[in-house]
């Protein structure tokens, strides 16, 4: 499917690392996003509230 | 004089429009579906790009080496466009000492440096066709990015190391302002120096120089890394706007537990 010369695994390794590197990218901002809204909801079920959600 | 009293009203409605999202309430509402505006962006910019990198013929002098290009040149553009994110947003928190400006700062600086590793090793992949070698110490294009990476590590390893948040947030708008220094360094290396890299062939005083056939996939593929960039940079922003929510609830959790110790 790719035969790109002499030089093909340098051209997929180029391709495969950046697509790793931006997946571990995403995956790191998704996780991180989910792992503070559940320490939010974990205080907020202990009753500690920020002052704008009280009103 | 119209013209300018319509330039002058667009450019206020700008800043309004920056004064409403520096509030971190509304950053987060307004994020919440720009971060799909910018995900559709960068899938339908990757999707064309690879389409039409996959149809791209050979070219005359690096055959199909050319194919890294459309991943080395966007990750070296983002690696100098996310320290150009920080440079403006430490301006924004030395000046106006706005936090939104500190998390904006912060937030960039892993992701700049990702992308800057990402320039590094596929111009290192790069490099071995065309120069017959991986890596070259004293090529300064390779040593100025290498610098920039080390620059976004040591961004990171300045705010970690400094306990105070207020203190660490302006070392780090200090470095963030200085460091910008080697931006330009790094667009001008292969002007000013005899160097093994090739010099500019898509933004050069001159216009383009790269043939339609690689220059649209090349900037359609820049588009979609800028798209992705941002909207990890949304992303991470809102992780550390809710860490802080939760640093400060857990505060005040303690000094609530400390006054009740202290009354009984």
């Amino acid at each position: 499917m790719f035969e790109y010369g002499p030089h093909t695994d340098l051209i997929i390794a180029s391709y495969v690392i950046t697509s790793i590197v931006l997946l571990a990218l995403i995956a790191w901002g998704h996780l991180g996003e989910w792992s503070q809204r559940k320490a939010l909801v974990r205080l907020e079920k202990q009753g500690i509230k920020r002052r704008s959600s009280q009103r | 004089m119209e013209r300018q009293l319509a330039a002058v009203s667009t450019w206020g409605r700008l800043g309004n429009f920056f004064n409403r999202i520096a509030n971190p309430s509304i950053f987060m509402r307004f994020s919440e579906w720009f971060l799909y505006v910018l995900a559709v962006g960068a899938l339908v910019c990757f999707i064309s790009s690879l389409y039409l990198i996959y149809h791209s013929p050979p070219d005359l002098k690096h055959g199909h080496n050319v194919k890294m290009m459309f991943v080395h040149v966007p990750a070296a553009w983002i690696s100098m466009m996310g320290y150009s994110v920080i440079f403006f947003s430490s301006i924004g928190y030395f000046v106006w000492r706005h936090p939104l400006a500190d998390v904006s700062a912060q937030a960039a600086a892993p992701i700049g440096a990702a992308f800057t590793f990402l320039a590094l090793v596929t111009g290192s992949l790069w490099g071995k066709p065309g120069w017959g070698t991986y890596w070259e110490w004293g090529e300064p294009r390779i040593m100025s990015v290498l610098i920039l990476f080390f620059l976004y590590l040591g961004l990171m390893a300045l705010r970690q190391a400094i306990e105070d948040r207020y203190q660490a947030a302006i070392s780090c708008s200090v470095l963030g302002m200085v460091g910008f220094v080697i931006v330009p360094i790094i667009k001008f290396s292969v002007d000013w120096w005899n160097t093994l890299h090739q010099p500019a062939s898509v933004l050069t005083s001159e216009g383009s120089k790269m043939a339609s056939v690689y220059q649209n996939p090349l900037l359609i593929m820049g588009l979609g890394f800028t798209l992705l960039f941002f909207w990890i940079h949304f992303k991470k922003m809102r992780v550390e706007i809710l860490r802080r929510r939760v640093l400060t609830l857990q505060m005040s959790q303690v000094e609530k537990a400390s006054r009740q110790q202290a009354a009984e």
